[in-house]
């Protein structure tokens, strides 16, 4: 049973496909919840990975998968999953039924795109599970058209514009991590003769020195930091979040940009220690400057999306800080707030669709005092922005105090630049908030505006529950972490 | 000489081909415009029969004294080829209705190229090749020339015709030189001649590069693609279909059957070969970028393809084996354009005429389906999985990093991110944009669409397993 979990995870969402596209396109009503149907039972499908991952043996792939994929070739079809992919899946599943019911109001063509959420979500999950380089590369690539066409068909103004910018960017990186994924290939000498595209064969077999290894790393490094995005690489973000339909913001920035600090810790960091040494100084500067020209920028945004989205630039730039500390504290810390940063960035990006929805504006002047209009949404809105801040009790306490803790042990000048990113968050986030959600209703249009009702309270639950679980018990997920972020660690140290 | 040794049956599939050339000639005089259909069928029937020839040879090794082979190079070359051909068959029936496209002329032309596609696929010995060569491009020109009314299709036959005799001076040239180096025309025995050379033999050097560009013509290489837009504008839209997809893979098959014996030349060839390449990759793309024209675009993005297949005979001139990158790409390309120049002519039939990008608009509110296909088609070009068209890509990149040039790879690799951005073109033009003004509906001939699907579900297919295909190619090169 255990071998089957992770193919029917993957691929589960593929089998919504039909049963969409035999409903008539008039009948929204049966495509929403026959969508919702499917999605919630991804979940729930996936939920099997969490309660039988063995803990004790966390750093090791689980519920491995191994076997040929199309004949004659060194593909492998090779899957499987420790602490940090499981994290990773399971905030994609999650996501999955929550934007669903986030996009219910969505009119136009809404067959085509249901079906988007769950091709990605077959790329996504792939791209956490896949062990083999080449169907690494597959799922990594197959995310990118239905977010294209996500962006393209159901976005706003500039949404031509915005997916082209995203999948060029995008493609750029990517193409030159296939020459690398071949060089290896070519370069992992397996003692029995031939090579190898296996990951687990070529932690083991493969061997470059430092000159080498630079190129390679390079080559992986721009792919993962343009999909991170890594300030100077980030421009395609704000364009592409700020146009992208509300699930489409939620997808990119929950899991989207998961794959690239993934990708940096699963692959590029432990394939090439060397290079990473050699290249640490750049990197962590990057960061550095990606947290506070993040949050600089949030600060003089009149667009709520877009405060978010550039938000995103300062938070990912702290994760990537966190996986350049390179020990366990640092690490775990990273991998904790990338789930954390899926889960408050992916709500603050609904709440601001559910304002926009009923305003058709996101510029934070329009708005004023709605906290007495939608004392609900008001105090929803609140959690969230508190929870992206770092409050204590909170879930992005926990990941950022990790980050910091682990950073400032071996990064401690840059560490404490950083720092004054958390600062920065604060003013941003919490001058948004007083702008939008306190003061007088000045503007009439804001006056009367319906409060949440149920399925935007349940799109929200999920997210609220885990923004408090995580901030007051952040163990059930650390203990999974951890292990996997040691063994991690181990590899780079003994290659 | 022992005539058991002849074995003909070799050739079993180029005969079929041929004669049913022959057929359709005979019915067409017979029953006149009558006997459009049974023209169709004819030709078809014969395509098929072909091809179960292939899969299933009757007669195996060499024949006619090593001039006709029966190796992977040749299966899988002919299968391309009839692949093709059939789609066309298939696709093409209602452009021809209506574009009146003399029928006869057109099936037993296509066969009688097919034929010399054909026989340059399995072809042995440069007598052979030249002949194969011949016989599939004066065919061709005859058929870029069959709507001799419109100007565009005059213009692109007396194009063709100029600058592929060039190429096939060219080609005849260098195998006389080669023929003088190697003391023979068989080319497993030039192979085993030069082999045992010390040094550059300059003779068989000058040779080799003189049939390289003859090559290099056929395919539209740069610096001698300059033929291949304007002809495959002017053409009609079915014959361009035809010499962009069957007769790049044939030209490509001959090229690889001339430089498996001049493996041992390679370190003097290959740095040529490999500007040659790089500038087909940048050349075609970046021209690409700026067309307006579908045809035209889908012409220099064909230049652009031919410099990515030059990176797999660039790395079998290293090592053999890795022709079967090439061989393996010409499947799903073959299989996209062949459906893409089609679809076009509909597109264009029922918008401005004039083959623009813009015709493009809203098409997917209007046929989601044919959108549907062209997006599987855009992707596929752009080598972007789960397409073939990445797998394709795939193994041609990994044999150039393979063989060592790396940066003919790098190059590769960035000029597709250019060719991204204009095959999405279409796909903006289709799916991002609302159709432009009210349009009389219009519908796809069935037979059309079933061509379309049979691609797409070979592309797919080869772009999930491409395995089913690479193992019939195995063994190419050795």
């Amino acid at each position: 049973m255990s071998e089957y979990l992770l193919p029917l995870v993957t691929f589960f969402p593929l089998l919504a496909l039909p049963a969409l596209l035999l409903i008539p396109s008039r009948a929204t009503g049966a495509l929403k919840w026959t969508a919702l149907f499917f999605g919630l039972a991804e979940f729930l499908i996936s939920l099997p990975l969490f309660f039988r991952f063995d803990v004790s043996r966390g750093g090791e792939m689980q519920f491995p998968v191994s076997c040929e994929w199309t004949p004659d070739l060194d593909f492998v079809f090779h899957m499987g999953l420790d602490g940090i992919s499981l994290m990773l899946v399971l905030l994609t599943t999650l996501l999955l039924p929550v934007c669903i019911l986030a996009s219910w109001n969505i009119r136009q063509s809404l067959k085509g795109y249901l079906c988007m959420y769950f091709l990605m979500t077959v790329g996504m999950v792939g791209v956490f599970t896949a062990l083999d380089m080449v169907l690494f590369y597959v799922f990594w690539e197959l995310v990118l058209i239905p977010m294209y066409f996500l962006i393209g068909i159901w976005g706003g103004k500039r949404r031509i514009y915005a997916a082209l910018k995203f999948v060029l960017f995008t493609i750029t990186g990517s193409v030159l991590m296939l020459l690398a994924i071949l060089f290896v290939y070519w370069n992992t000498n397996l003692p029995g003769g031939g090579h190898s595209f296996d990951l687990l064969q070529i932690f083991e077999h493969f061997r470059a020195d430092a000159g080498v290894q630079r190129w390679l790393f390079l080559a992986f490094a721009l792919a993962f930091a343009i999909k991170v995005p890594m300030v100077p690489f980030h421009t395609w973000l704000p364009d592409a979040h700020v146009e992208a339909p509300t699930g489409g913001s939620v997808i990119l920035a929950g899991v989207l940009l998961k794959m690239g600090t993934y990708g940096f810790l699963r692959f590029a960091m432990p394939l090439f220690p060397a290079a990473l040494q050699l290249m640490l100084p750049i990197l962590v500067a990057l960061s550095v400057v990606g947290v506070v020209y993040g949050a600089m920028v949030s600060l003089v945004q009149k667009d709520v999306k877009k405060l978010v989205a550039y938000s995103s630039v300062s938070h990912m730039g702290f994760v990537m800080l966190g996986l350049f500390a390179l020990n366990v504290q640092g690490v775990s810390g990273a991998v904790l707030q990338m789930v954390n940063h899926g889960i408050s960035t992916g709500a603050l990006f609904i709440a601001v669709g559910v304002i926009y929805e009923r305003r058709h504006t996101r510029m934070i002047d329009e708005f004023g005092g709605l906290a007495s209009q939608m004392p609900v949404y008001a105090f929803v809105l609140l959690v969230f922005c508190l929870s992206s801040i770092g409050l204590p009790g909170l879930n992005g306490f926990v990941g950022e105090f990790m980050i910091l803790l682990g950073a400032f042990q071996s990064q401690p000048v840059p560490t404490i630049v950083a720092a004054t990113g958390v600062i920065l968050a604060a003013v941003y986030i919490l001058w948004m908030v007083q702008r939008v959600l306190f003061g007088p209703v000045d503007n009439p249009q804001n006056r009367g505006l319906k409060d949440l009702d149920l399925r935007e309270l349940l799109v929200f639950a999920p997210l609220l529950i885990l923004v408090v679980w995580i901030g007051v018990y952040p163990d059930t997920f650390l203990d999974r972490i951890n292990p996997a972020v040691e063994a991690t660690l181990e590899l780079m140290r003994n290659r | 000489m022992d005539l058991s040794e002849l074995r003909i049956l070799i050739l079993l599939p180029e005969l079929i081909t041929a004669g049913g050339g022959l057929l359709v000639l005979l019915l067409g005089a017979l029953g006149g415009a009558r006997s459009a259909a049974a023209l169709r069928w004819c030709s078809m029937a014969a395509v098929l029969a072909a091809a179960l020839f292939c899969v299933f040879p009757v007669a195996e090794g060499t024949g006619y004294f090593g001039a006709a082979l029966a190796d992977p190079l040749a299966f899988a070359g002919r299968i391309v080829v009839l692949v093709t051909l059939f789609l066309l068959l298939l696709g093409g029936e209602k452009y021809l209705e209506e574009r009146e496209v003399p029928r006869t002329e057109y099936h037993g032309l296509a066969l009688f190229a097919a034929t010399g596609m054909l026989a340059l696929a399995s072809a042995g010995d440069l007598i052979v090749i030249f002949l194969a060569v011949e016989i599939f491009s004066i065919s061709l020109y005859s058929m870029a020339g069959l709507l001799g009314r419109r100007p565009g299709s005059r213009e692109a036959a007396i194009k063709y015709f100029i600058t592929g005799s060039f190429a096939s001076g060219f080609l005849l040239f260098g195998m006389a030189l080669i023929f003088g180096a190697g003391g023979s025309t068989n080319l497993s025995q030039i192979g085993e001649v030069l082999a045992r050379e010390n040094g550059t033999n300059w003779i068989a050097l000058g040779g080799a590069l003189l049939m390289m560009t003859g090559f290099l013509f056929k395919v539209a290489a740069v610096p001698f693609h300059n033929w291949a837009p304007d002809v495959y504008e002017g053409s009609p839209t079915a014959v361009t279909a035809f010499m962009s997809t069957a007769a790049k893979a044939a030209a490509f098959a001959g090229f690889g059957r001339v430089i498996l014996p001049l493996t041992g030349l390679a370190d003097d060839w290959v740095p040529l070969l490999g500007a040659c390449a790089a500038l087909t990759m940048i050349l075609g793309n970046l021209a690409a970028l700026v067309q307006e024209n579908v045809k035209r675009m889908l012409a220099y993005s064909s230049v652009a393809h031919a410099g990515y297949l030059l990176l797999g005979v660039i790395a079998a001139g290293h090592s053999p084996e890795m022709l079967e990158s090439v061989i393996f790409y010409l499947l799903p390309y073959a299989l996209v354009n062949v459906a893409m120049f089609l679809i076009a002519a509909v597109i264009s039939r029922h918008h401005s005429g004039k083959y623009l990008v813009e015709d493009y608009k809203g098409l997917a509110r209007q046929h989601p389906f044919v959108a549907l296909l062209i997006g599987v088609f855009v992707f596929a070009l752009a080598g972007i999985p789960p397409t073939a068209g990445f797998m394709g890509k795939f193994f041609l990149f990994s044999a150039a990093m393979k063989t060592g040039h790396v940066g003919l790879a790098v190059l590769g690799v960035l000029t597709s991110v250019v060719s991204v951005f204009y095959y999405l073109r279409l796909v903006v033009y289709a799916y991002f944009h609302e159709p432009v003004g009210l349009r009389t509906s219009y519908r796809f001939p069935p037979d059309l669409l079933a061509a379309g699907a049979i691609s797409t579900a070979g592309i797919l297919l080869l772009g999930v397993w491409p395995g089913l295909w690479l193992q019939l190619t195995r063994g190419i090169g050795l």
